[in-house]
């Protein structure tokens, strides 16, 4: 199997900062793959580097093309979308506008039936389809975030915390439908998470995170029960 | 009674106005959250563009509607053209500085302009076109309703309808409200930020552009420090209404337009420029968000 995403020797830095030092990873075509770590490990700058939004050093490949250089606008129309960090929901905009913006690259006929099928999978959002998204609950904007990242048809999806703030039942319905866009649809899934014990347990693939560099790689449910990511991320 | 119907019909026509030039520096703030103070002197070119090409074709003393429409085009292509190499040129460059930075090339760019104009239009006012005959269509006693007052209120609410239907109604328009609410997100969904910034431009200018003749129709004088004045009362208007806010940019300029009238009216036309400036030192003491401004509650 190729991989879809395959990254080699990153370097991000912030100024003087060097925040990820050289980290290599892939994510193969039907995966999910979860990076975890602490607060400030440096996963949602290895997304942003992804994505286009940050300078890097080092090889970026999507489906084998080089994405050094590469502007955000022009990814996303190379098959990458993202739920980014914080939700980064349009909050003056309405649910359908802001899912309306998830396929604003596509001009292909299917835009209204990728509509009907993210509302079939996040039934609350169609009861506020005319609402404004500022308004919603912080549950209810995360499944904009993630529904509206769907909108844009990606074969790769990034999930940035998708789980951060939310309550407990919302979280675990949250990730059964993240499961359920990886083997129904067939959308690879690259997921960062601080909720380490839940990105395991969903992943095929994870990486640990910590100040900038891999610490282990393994399957997920091996990482679960390594003692060294049971004493740092599980609580013990 | 009479007279007070007569201020409203003023202080409307004039509130429009500074409503349209408002509309550019709220969008444009909403988009960058920069005060472009170059907008006023962008009005003024559009004033003189039209001045110019009216005077080349020689339909500087043949006023009518299809004088009006053209100028009007005129006018709103020019202040496009000059409000995108604007943007290109002195703004784009510093994108990533802080915004000290851009704000102080704003001003920069905004003397730029007033000094070439003098260079290049010469210093003296200049009579603008006659762009309609100032007929007067309706009398009740005192009070007139003449063609110029009717002509402002039309042209501006086809604008505003124009506007309207573009920020809600069209892709180009939920991109421009995306990238005003979260502009590297909207980078993500595939928006070319550049672009949609360079499109505010052209829109915010061309309505520079369009009150431009409006003004020049009106007040029929016209020199290279004119935006100066205008300029900043519609940026009062912005600020009133709450920057950023387009119906806010609306309602400032026409609580501007009417108060303005008002002191004239029953004080004295000295303190009508007074006026704008004590309104922004009240907002800014009582209400820093303006009427219709309120600050954004993000939710964790």
């Amino acid at each position: 199997m190729n991989p879809i995403l395959k990254i080699k020797d990153l370097n991000v830095s912030y100024g003087s900062i060097h925040a990820i030092k050289g980290i290599s990873f892939s994510v193969m075509q039907g995966e999910i793959v979860s990076l975890i770590g602490a607060n400030g490990a440096g996963k949602t700058t290895t997304l942003k580097a992804i994505s286009g939004l940050l300078p890097f050093k080092g090889l970026i490949e999507l489906e084998g093309r080089n994405l050094s250089g590469t502007k955000p606008h022009q990814i996303v129309q190379m098959g990458l979308s993202q739920a980014p960090e914080g939700r980064g929901i349009f909050a003056p905009l309405t649910v359908k506008e802001n899912l309306e913006m998830g396929a604003y690259h596509r001009s292909d006929g299917k835009i209204g039936d990728d509509m009907e099928y993210c509302l079939k999978l996040f039934p609350r959002l169609k009861e506020r389809l005319k609402q404004v998204a500022g308004t919603l609950s912080g549950g209810e904007q995360q499944m904009v975030a993630i529904a509206r990242s769907l909108m844009a048809r990606p074969r790769l999806l990034m999930l940035d915390e998708p789980s951060l703030g939310l309550a407990p039942q919302i979280v675990s319905q949250i990730f059964s439908i993240i499961k359920r866009i990886n083997s129904e649809d067939g959308v690879t899934l690259l997921l960062v998470e601080q909720n380490a014990r839940m990105a395991l347990k969903i992943a095929h693939r994870a990486y640990v995170i910590e100040t900038g560099q891999i610490k282990l790689e393994g399957k997920g449910v091996d990482l679960l029960d390594n003692d060294s990511v049971r004493a740092a991320y599980l609580g013990g | 009674m009479q007279d007070f119907v007569q201020h409203l019909i003023n202080g409307i026509s004039l509130g429009s106005i500074y409503a349209l030039i408002a509309l550019g520096y709220t969008m444009v703030y909403g988009i960058l959250q920069l005060i472009n103070f170059a907008h006023a002197d962008v009005y003024m070119v559009g004033a003189f563009a039209a001045y110019y090409v009216a005077r080349f074709f020689g339909i500087d003393s043949s006023p009518g509607i299809s004088t009006l429409i053209l100028l009007l085009i005129v006018s709103m292509v020019s202040c496009s053209v000059l409000g995108l190499l604007i943007e290109r040129f002195a703004y784009r460059p510093l994108r990533n500085s802080p915004r000290l930075n851009i704000l102080i090339t704003a001003i920069g760019v905004s003397f730029f302009l007033e000094y070439l104009g003098q260079i290049v239009f010469g210093p003296d006012p200049k009579v603008f076109p006659d762009v309609l005959v100032d007929a007067n269509l309706f009398s009740w006693g005192q009070v007139q309703l003449r063609s110029f007052d009717v002509a402002i209120f039309c042209v501006v609410m086809i604008t505003m309808l124009a506007l309207n239907f573009l920020i809600y109604r069209t892709k180009v328009g939920k991109a421009m409200r995306a990238v005003s609410s979260n502009q590297q997100v909207a980078a993500l969904m595939g928006v070319n930020v550049d672009r949609i910034i360079a499109v505010t431009f052209v829109i915010g200018s061309s309505l520079a552009g369009v009150g431009s003749v409006l003004v020049g129709m009106k007040y029929p004088k016209i020199d290279p420090l004119m935006g100066l004045l205008i300029g900043l009362k519609a940026f009062v208007a912005a600020v009133l209404g709450g920057i950023g806010n387009l119906m806010g940019a609306i309602l400032g300029g026409i609580i501007m337009g009417l108060s303005e009238e008002m002191v004239v009216g029953y004080w004295a036309s000295t303190y009508r420029d007074a006026l704008a400036f004590g309104i922004l030192i009240l907002i800014l003491i009582f209400r820093p968000a303006g009427l219709l401004g309120k600050s954004q509650i993000e939710k964790v």
